[in-house]
C-alpha cells in the first residue's frame, strides 16, 4: 500500500488508473514508507518541543514556589533582627537566616542545572561588557555588604560574539560568585578579575581572585557533582560541576591554576559561533 | 533612615500582593524605611484597579507608587499592567510601578521591559538594602 499523498500524486501524474512495473512499485513502497516514518518523527519532535517548553515554565515556576517563601521568612527574619534588643535573639535571627540563604542557594543551583541540562544551543548575540556588568551587580546585592570583594572588570570586544546567552551566563555568574564566596576573609583587598578577550573565532575569558585557592591535590576534582572542598563555607557542590557540563555544551574549554592561600585563575574559552 | 530632608520621600504608597507576610514587611519597611507616610495595602490586582478607580475624582488619594507582585490568583501583575494602562491619564499621571518578585524567569523581565509604566525590577523582600538603593537612586 501507497501512502495516500504519494498515490494521489502519482494519480495527478499518470492518470486514474496508472500502471507501473513490479519493480518501480516496490522501490515506490519503499519511499512511501520513508515518507511516512518522516512524518511521524516530524509529529513526534513537535511534541518533544512542547515538552522541553511545558518543562522549562514548570522548572521556573517550581523554583519560583520554592523560594517565595523563603524571601518572606527572610524579609520577616531582616526586621526581627533590626528591632530586637536581644543580643541572642538577634543571633538566632542571624543562624535562621544563613539556612535560608544555603536553601536558596540549592534552590538556585537546581534551577541552573535544569537550564543547562535543556539548553539547546542558542546563537545569541552577547555583549560581555552588559553581561559581566549585570552578573557583578546581581552578586553585589546578594552578597549585600558583608563582602567588600573588589570586582574589576576589562572586556574588549568589537566583533559580533554569538553563543548560548544562558550558558555563558551560568559559567561566569557561577565563577564570579565563586571567587567573592571563596574570598581570603583575612585579605585586607579581596579581589576578583574578569577579564574577556572576544574575537570572531572565539572568547578567552580569565576569572581570577585571590581567595582562598585550592590545593593541587584536589584541583581534579572540583568538577564533580556534589563534590566540596570544605565545609566551612555553605557551598551546594553543583557549581564547578554546572561550570564544566555548561561549557562542554557550548563546545568550550575549562582550565583552573590555583594554590591554596594565593588564589585561583580559571581560563575558559568559549568559540563564537557567529557565521558558523 | 529618611530622605535628605527627613520626610518620607512620597505620600502615598501601594502594595499589590496576595501573601499577608509580603504585605506585611513591605508595609512595615516602606514606613520605617521613610518611602511613604501611608501604605495603601491591596491582596489582588482587582481590589488594587477597583481603588484606583475610585479615586479618579480625589486624585489627592491616589499613590504615587506602586509595588506589584506578579504571580497572584485570579489576575496576575501582568493582567494588572494591562487594566492599569486603560485607566484614564488623571489616574496614572504621578505613579510609577516597581515590580516586586522572587521570579527568575526572564519571560518575567522581558515582559516588563518594554512597559512604559513599570521603572523596575526588583527581588522580595523589600528590606533595607532594597530601600536605600530606591532612595539612592531618587535622590
Amino acid at each position: 500500500m501507497l501512502n495516500p499523498h504519494l498515490q494521489n500524486q502519482l494519480q495527478d501524474y499518470l492518470g486514474k488508473s496508472f500502471d507501473v512495473p513490479d519493480k518501480l512499485m516496490n522501490f515506490l513502497k519503499e519511499v512511501s514508507k520513508t515518507y511516512d516514518q518522516f512524518q511521524e518523527v516530524k509529529v513526534e519532535s513537535e511534541e518533544l518541543r512542547k515538552t522541553n517548553i511545558q518543562l522549562e515554565n514548570f522548572v521556573y515556576s517550581v523554583s519560583h514556589d520554592l523560594r517565595a517563601p523563603l524571601s518572606s521568612m527572610k524579609g520577616v527574619i531582616e526586621i526581627t533582627q533590626e528591632e530586637t534588643k536581644e543580643d541572642l535573639t538577634r543571633e538566632h535571627m542571624g543562624l535562621l537566616k544563613g539556612s535560608i540563604e544555603k536553601l536558596d542557594h540549592f534552590i538556585l543551583d537546581v534551577l541552573d542545572y535544569c537550564r543547562s541540562k535543556r539548553l539547546e544551543m542558542k546563537a545569541d548575540q552577547i555583549d560581555f561588557k552588559l553581561m559581566i556588568d549585570d552578573i557583578a551587580d546581581n552578586l553585589k546585592h546578594m552578597n549585600q555588604n558583608e563582602s567588600n570583594v573588589d570586582i574589576k572588570i576589562k572586556v574588549e570586544q568589537e566583533n559580533t560574539f554569538c553563543s548560548d546567552k544562558v550558558g555563558v551566563s551560568i559559567v561566569l555568574n557561577n565563577l564570579v560568585s565563586n571567587a567573592i564566596r571563596y574570598r581570603d576573609r583575612n585579605s585586607n583587598q579581596p579581589f576578583v578579575n574578569i577579564e574577556v578577550t572576544a574575537t570572531d573565532e572565539r572568547a578567552n575569558i580569565i576569572v581570577k581572585d585571590n581567595g582562598i585557592g585550592i590545593s593541587k591535590d584536589l584541583q581534579g576534582k572540583i568538577f564533580d557533582m556534589f563534590y566540596r572542598i570544605s565545609d566551612e563555607t555553605d557551598g551546594t557542590g553543583l557549581g564547578l560541576f554546572l561550570v564544566k557540563e555548561t561549557i562542554d555544551k557550548l563546545h568550550g574549554q575549562i582550565k583552573v591554576e590555583s594554590e591554596l592561600g594565593k588564589g585561583s585563575v580559571f581560563r575558559i574559552l568559549i568559540p563564537n559561533i557567529n557565521n558558523v | 533612615m529618611v530622605s535628605e530632608n527627613g520626610n518620607p520621600i512620597y505620600k502615598r504608597v501601594m502594595i499589590i500582593d496576595d501573601t499577608y507576610v509580603d504585605r506585611y514587611v513591605a508595609e512595615r519597611n516602606i514606613i520605617k524605611y521613610g518611602i511613604s507616610e501611608s501604605v495603601i495595602s491591596k491582596e489582588s490586582a482587582k481590589a488594587a484597579l477597583e481603588f484606583l478607580k475610585s479615586c479618579e475624582s480625589d486624585p489627592e488619594l491616589l499613590p504615587q507608587l506602586i509595588f506589584l507582585d506578579i504571580r497572584m490568583p485570579e489576575m496576575d501583575g501582568f493582567g494588572f499592567l494591562e487594566e492599569y494602562e486603560k485607566l484614564p491619564e488623571t489616574v496614572k499621571a504621578n505613579c510609577v510601578v516597581m515590580m516586586l518578585s522572587t521570579s527568575l524567569n526572564p519571560e518575567d523581565h522581558e515582559k516588563v521591559k518594554g512597559n512604559k509604566y513599570v521603572s523596575r525590577f526588583l527581588n522580595k523582600p523589600l528590606d533595607k538594602e532594597k530601600i536605600d538603593q530606591l532612595l539612592e537612586k531618587s535622590k
